[in-house]
């Protein structure tokens, strides 16, 4: 015997309802309270329905338990990411002091490379991709004020390009220009150029990082949120160069 | 402070998405019928209204946050397609997901508001939000390329997808049986299948062991027999 989809499908309908109400007046039961039958409105009534007396929420001790697990989910991950965020600067910050240090206590007379005039255009990446840690880079606000705060080491006049660091999307190279002990331009000559969603991280990463460099006038700069791999590559870049012109001077 | 936010911004995210494919498993697990005999379906579709209006709230949170969070997501960005500079089709994506989960969301609590095929059809939405929304964590999302993140996507997606192969399968043998007159097909799942008692009534209708059409209306469902055991 054939059976009518449509049938089949009125009568599923008919007893999920059924089993619902059922439900409900199983738990209204096993609470002691005499059982209702609420008034239903028919599909498409206007006005408001009348409340269902002593509603119960068949899962209700699953949606407390998942609203739970949801709660502590996003309390943890932004706990874990801002651990994670503030380990990867103290580790990077402690690597550059010591490599400064380092340099600050051996002379050396070699320099990398000749001195030019200083340029003022600062680096800023174009629409080109440019592959970094996945997501959108997020600009943290900075002073535009350049302001010297004075290195503890001299450094020699001159435009020093740093080491090219691998990073895992590609290698960040980083260029400085240093007069009178200050460094007064920033340029990141080269990252990684490979997705097309890094351009939109390094829109904000690279012109933020340059700013901070300026600011700080060392490689502790602090790290730009969504754009790890760049950060981490660039303050190895920036602290070679800053090396050399110390060796310089 | 920006910071945190930047962080709460991409752990709400995270959450969200969870609970969007969470609701729409539960969902299609609800509504199908080829998941075999379910207990207590009113459970099932109040631990679906939960967690679809978790997801609605996660979202809230993910976009007060990412607001605040300064990654350059204005009001404009928030609520308007195609006002992004830079990854205008994750972004975009974004808003009509968040349009698709209100629509969804809202049209499901006045459900003596709307017809059933009105509100169900509206309620199709959520499956085009949950791809989008998809689509918008993995374009935009920080931890995309992470292996924990790509590895909890693709249980979340499975567990989701298990009652889509389910129905996909099932309707693909009831048109097989409806061309065929009962014949089983080859690509639905082997349901061993009862013979008919000597005594049953013509009207008692297919008897299916392990199926959801285990009932021979108009009788009342084996449910309210399992409820009353």
């Amino acid at each position: 015997m054939t059976i009518d989809p449509r049938d089949e499908r009125l009568a599923r309908l008919h007893a999920r309802t059924v089993a619902h109400r059922d439900e409900l007046a199983h738990n209204l039961l096993a609470d002691g309270a005499p059982p209702t039958t609420p008034p239903r409105a028919a599909p498409g009534a206007s006005g408001p329905s009348s409340p269902r007396p002593g509603r119960r929420h068949a899962a209700k001790g699953s949606r407390r338990t998942a609203l739970a697990v949801s709660a502590i989910s996003a309390v943890g991950l932004t706990g874990w990411f801002h651990q994670t965020a503030a380990s990867s600067t103290t580790a990077l910050d402690t690597g550059s002091a010591d490599v400064a240090d380092l340099a600050a206590a051996v002379p050396s007379t070699t320099s990398t490379t000749t001195p030019s005039t200083t340029t003022t255009s600062r680096s800023s990446s174009s629409s080109s991709s440019g592959t970094s840690s996945s997501g959108s880079a997020r600009s943290s606000t900075t002073s535009t004020t350049t302001t010297n705060t004075g290195t503890s080491v001299s450094m020699a006049d001159g435009t020093y390009t740093g080491t090219s660091a691998s990073t895992r999307y590609g290698p960040v190279q980083v260029q400085i220009t240093v007069a009178d002990n200050t460094i007064t331009d920033v340029e990141v000559v080269e990252y990684p150029t490979d997705d097309r969603k890094s351009a939109s991280i390094n829109a904000r990463a690279v012109p933020t990082l340059v700013q901070e460099t300026l600011t700080a006038q060392s490689a502790t700069v602090r790290s730009v949120s969504g754009a790890t791999y760049t950060v981490s590559g660039y303050k190895k870049s920036l602290q070679s160069a800053i090396d050399a012109a110390v060796a310089a001077a | 402070m920006a910071d945190v936010l930047w962080f709460m911004t991409r752990a709400t995210g995270i959450v969200a998405m969870v609970l969007i494919l969470a609701a729409l498993a539960d969902g299609l697990i609800y509504s199908g019928r080829e998941g075999g005999r379910r207990l207590r379906p009113a459970w099932w579709l109040d631990l679906h209204r939960g967690l679809g209006g978790y997801a609605l709230a996660f979202t809230g949170l993910h976009l007060v946050s990412a607001f605040g969070a300064d990654i350059g997501a204005g009001l404009a960005q928030i609520f308007l397609p195609q006002t992004s500079p830079t990854s205008t089709m994750g972004f975009t994506l974004g808003v009509l997901a968040l349009y698709g989960l209100v629509i969804t969301v809202f049209t499901s609590w006045p459900s003596q508001l709307f017809k059933r095929r009105a509100w169900h059809v509206l309620h199709l939405l959520s499956i085009p939000t949950a791809l989008a929304a998809a689509v918008h964590a993995w374009q935009l999302g920080t931890d995309a390329m992470t292996p924990w993140f790509m590895g909890v996507g693709v249980v979340v997606v499975a567990v989701a997808m298990y009652p889509v192969g389910l129905r996909i399968s099932g309707i693909a043998r009831r048109r097989d049986e409806r061309h065929h007159g009962g014949a089983p097909s080859s690509l639905a799942p082997q349901v061993p299948t009862a013979p008919p008692s000597p005594g049953a009534s013509d009207d008692a209708g297919p008897v299916l062991v392990g199926a959801r059409e285990t009932h021979a209306y108009p009788s009342s469902p084996p449910l309210m027999e399992e409820a009353s055991r």
